[in-house]
């Protein structure tokens, strides 16, 4: 006898029994095997979740790496969104802290009558 | 009581994050502080501003924050510069100022003699009768550089 007429007999012998079980019994069953294809069907994560209660502590364990992670990206994007803020602000502080107190004023570079006299006191030998 | 499902945690911290994400950087640039939220060191080094700050956006004002923290660092001429030229500085136009910082930084590539030189010249021109420079600015633009007479 190979395995596979073993095998055979053993489920001949079972469903041999399942005729007579009574009516209740077979109800359940079919009702778990309902809810069990149901389940399969639906997608792996909802299962996890599936209520906490119904995944247990899977779904518990998974939540606080998660959780972390997303608070990591989010510390992540606000200080480099920070530092893309602040860079080109600290440069422009500088410059404009050198430009207002230098010896030369504000005005002397927006004077346009500054920038003819100018011109005309730049060429040589044109001293008025 | 059921516990959400886990991807109405995820949800929620997705959610979450991307909230925070839209919120924080819009807080930071935001209005920007209100002057009755400067210190008082603040407020005094900026007063001069203290009427315009109602209209400075968000960013010049944290620019003017940074410019008062280097304010104890300057010698007691720069800051009376600064607090001097600071009002006038604000109220011109974004394009003007944009103007001046390109023309100081072209100053600052010369020679220090040829700065000095346009220092000089500037305090020429500066103690010019109004009418004067009145004339000399009608006068702009300045002849072009080319028709300069060769060397």
């Amino acid at each position: 006898m190979n395995e596979q007429d073993l095998a055979r007999r053993i489920a001949r012998h079972l469903d041999s029994g399942t005729d007579q079980l009574p009516a209740s019994v077979l109800y359940k069953l079919r009702a778990a095997r309902e809810t069990a294809l149901e389940r399969a069907r639906e997608p792996a994560l909802t299962h996890l979740g599936g209520g906490l209660l119904a995944a247990g502590a899977d779904g518990r364990r998974l939540v606080g790496p998660l959780a972390g992670v997303a608070l990591m990206l989010v510390l992540l994007f606000y200080w480099h969104s920070l530092q893309q803020q602040q860079g080109p602000a600290n440069e422009l502080a500088e410059l404009d802290a050198e430009v207002l107190t230098d010896d030369l004023p504000v005005s002397a570079y927006l004077d346009q009558g500054f920038e003819v006299w100018l011109y005309h006191h730049s060429k040589p030998g044109s001293e008025q | 009581m059921a516990l959400p499902p886990l991807q109405a945690w995820l949800g929620a911290v997705v959610l979450g994050a991307t909230l925070l994400l839209a919120t924080l950087p819009a807080a930071a640039a935001g209005a920007g502080p209100a002057w009755k939220e400067l210190t008082a060191e603040q407020q005094r080094i900026l007063a001069p501003l203290q009427d315009d700050w109602p209209h400075i956006e968000a960013d010049r004002r944290l620019k003017w924050i940074d410019i008062a923290k280097r304010y104890p660092t300057m010698t007691p001429q720069q800051q009376q510069r600064l607090q001097s030229r600071m009002k006038n500085w604000a109220s011109l136009s974004r394009e003007e100022r944009t103007e001046v910082r390109k023309r100081y930084k072209m100053l600052q590539k010369m020679p220090p003699e040829k700065r000095a030189e346009i220092q000089r010249k500037w305090a020429e021109y500066d103690s010019l009768p109004e009418e004067e420079k009145q004339q000399l600015r009608q006068a702009h633009p300045a002849p072009a550089r080319k028709s300069k007479p060769a060397n």
